[in-house]
């Protein structure tokens, strides 16, 4: 077992130099054995990741078992991770990857009618477990207007405002043309500036 | 140009995503045009409204969930501290073993999951019903089990469990009541020589016992659990049940699929040592198949799903806006091929063989700078040309071009305009200063006009 470098600082400084240099530290803390260390990137990244998994799939449950998964898998990988590069990004790439996952084995093995019940419906806009997390009607309202969307268009929001990826990333990441990025972001704001008009008021 | 061509733009300059002779395009016409100077505002207070709104609230639940994934990593029903280190041990051959060790743990489990299904006899055999004296070993027959670590034992060939040595500990998964017994197999005490405990012993007959049984998959033993207990040293995933459509076994299908998930996780991780080694022999890159299985998988659904999708969801309303952007790309794309010696700008600098620095990396991006104090591997190196490409392709007006004419020809239904824009593509790949022949062949053979 490595040292345990959260003996020495338990509450890392939440600045932003702070925050790259404590993540670092917490890195090499968990690559030397300290899984405690682990715990606090668990706290430190799980919502943004979640909020994101949600986004992308629109099911409360698979988002859970997807950020849980990823951890996991986070972890028992974390000696090849090499610290010079952000955590986040790296977590987030396998998230996505066990997401895509989960989306090709629920289309083998079902018929259209069971993702619908399994809250893949693309009509549906019930939030589900996710209404506990928001405080306020207007988050709801936001996240009920997001998940209306058509996933082609809230897929490309989502990378674009959560994980605050460029166009070239998500034309590469969903593979489609980076002027399709453009025009389908532009809609999707479109649409959404449309029903949450009075939100945007300041 | 068309004001309805400035609007669609708003959004992407809004973004800095436009480069170069477009983006100074806008700005001019930004300062003639109130409608889009508005639209610009909208899209700021955009931004804000999503950052406050999509704040996800709820501390309890966010404690518990943390603790929860904690305790996936950590199993906290063992004392014992520390994952035994694997690399110590020979690896030749441990992804088989522990593909192996995987087997008989999803076999064992699947049968006292299913223990009603079995007859007597074989129960008795395997030691889920007593037989004189023996011993009764059940798992909570709701807990889906989850396989929590494995440590590898001293180097040994064969296969059987003791051998393996393999010690599972074995805890109910969350949201599974507690009560019950933890279904415990513990052989590596006893791997060399010691006398092996019953349970082992009854570990091992139910494998043999659920070997025979998978012979016969009438018998409702999910065919993967048979894939599972033939994984070759090669092999790397184990694949998602088939389970027999018996109506008592509804409810366990769902166990039976996480154990082969499981199982999958074992092997994941001797791919993954498996890699270990190689950095240790020298070599510099880790992607276990895994990882590469996983991105690629990934890759190909994204195509698969997106393509129906993009054009459903395009066709209806995007030609107005193709061809707004193909006429006024035409005319930049004109005024450049004047002064066509010399290169253009974009490529020059994104192709300058100059080391990248921080500050060449927007602040608040994340994922593309990397500190070049080792040479890159072949993936990142792969990953950076990409997004240098991607970047280079998406500000050259020409290439855009190609992509509106494209566009139209596949959603006009004015068969005078599709020949035109076909006529484009065609004639693009005729001429000799043209820079993406590839991307202009690949759109005519996307619209069946090329042989």
């Amino acid at each position: 077992m490595g040292e345990n470098i959260r003996e020495e600082k338990d509450n890392p400084a939440v600045n932003n130099v702070g925050e790259a240099v404590s993540e670092k530290k917490l890195i090499e803390a968990v690559q030397n054995g300290d899984k405690r260390a682990f715990g606090q990137l668990i706290r430190i990244h799980q919502k943004r990741l979640f909020r994101y998994i949600y986004g992308l799939l629109k099911s409360f449950d698979a988002a859970e078992d997807i950020v849980q998964e990823a951890f996991v898998k986070a972890y028992d990988n974390i000696k090849s991770f090499r610290t010079e590069y952000a955590f986040y990004p790296w977590l987030s790439t396998i998230a996505r990857n066990l997401a895509y996952n989960q989306i090709n084995r629920e289309e083998k093995k079902e018929s259209l009618d069971v993702l619908q019940e399994k809250g893949y419906d693309p009509q549906s806009t019930e939030l589900g477990p996710l209404e506990n997390l928001l405080n306020h009607e207007n988050n709801k309202r936001f996240y009920k207007a997001v998940m209306s969307l058509p996933v082609t268009y809230r897929s490309v929001f989502v990378l674009r405002h959560f994980e605050q990826m460029d166009y070239a990333q998500i034309a590469s990441y969903l593979k489609i043309p980076p002027g399709t990025v453009d025009s389908r972001l532009y809609r999707a704001r479109k649409l959404l500036m449309e029903h949450l008009k009075d939100l945007m008021s300041d | 140009m068309e004001h309805s061509y400035f609007k669609d733009r708003i959004s992407a300059y809004h973004d800095r995503e436009l480069k170069h002779e477009e983006e100074q395009l806008i700005r001019e016409h930004l300062q003639q045009c109130a409608e889009c100077r508005q639209l610009l505002d909208e899209l700021e207070k955009f931004d804000r409204m999503v950052e406050k709104h999509s704040e996800l609230a709820g501390g309890e639940y966010w404690e518990e969930s943390a603790r929860r994934i904690e305790a996936a990593i950590r199993p906290e029903v063992s004392t014992t501290t520390e994952v035994t280190r694997i690399s110590s041990y020979s690896w030749k051959n441990l992804g088989w073993k522990l593909a192996a060790v995987a087997a008989s743990v999803a076999a064992l489990a699947f049968i006292a999951f299913h223990e009603g299904d079995l007859s007597r006899e074989i129960r008795q055999k395997v030691g889920l019903e007593p037989s004189g004296d023996q011993k009764v070993i059940t798992a909570p027959a709701d807990a889906p089990i989850t396989i929590m670590r494995v440590v590898p034992p001293p180097e040994s060939a064969d296969t059987t469990l003791s051998e393996v040595g393999a010690r599972i500990d074995v805890k109910p998964r969350k949201g599974v009541p507690t009560e019950g017994e933890t279904l415990e197999i513990r052989s590596d005490e006893f791997a060399d020589g010691y006398p092996k405990p019953e349970r082992v012993r009854l570990a091992e007959e139910t494998l043999a016992v659920s070997k025979e049984a998978i012979q016969q998959p009438a018998s409702g033993i999910p065919k993967a659990v048979a894939d599972t207990a033939t994984l070759g040293d090669e092999t790397e995933e184990l694949s998602i049940p088939d389970l027999a459509p018996e109506k008592e076994a509804d409810s366990y299908e769902f166990s039976a699929v996480q154990l082969v998930q499981d199982a999958r996780l074992l092997t994941d991780s001797a791919a993954k040592a498996r890699s270990e080694i190689t950095v240790d022999s020298g070599e510099t890159r880790i992607v276990t198949q895994m990882e590469r299985k996983d991105q690629e998988l990934g890759a190909e659904i994204a195509v698969k799903g997106e393509q129906d999708i993009v054009r459903l969801a395009e066709e209806a309303s995007s030609l107005e806006m193709w061809r707004a952007r193909r006429d006024s790309l035409s005319d930049i794309v004109s005024q450049s091929e004047k002064k066509r010696e010399e290169p253009s700008v974009a490529l020059e600098k994104s192709f300058s063989l100059r080391a990248p620095e921080a500050s060449d990396v927007p602040a608040d991006s994340e994922l593309m700078y990397m500190d070049l104090k080792e040479p890159l591997d072949k993936d990142q190196l792969k990953q950076v040309l990409d997004s240098v490409y991607n970047e280079v392709i998406r500000h050259d007006p020409e290439y855009q071009l190609l992509e509106a004419q494209y566009q139209v020809a596949l959603l006009t239904t004015d068969e005078g305009e599709h020949d035109q824009s076909v006529k484009y593509l065609r004639d693009y790949l005729e001429r000799e200063d043209s820079a993406y022949k590839m991307q202009a062949a690949w759109y005519l053979q996307q619209l069946d006009e090329i042989d």
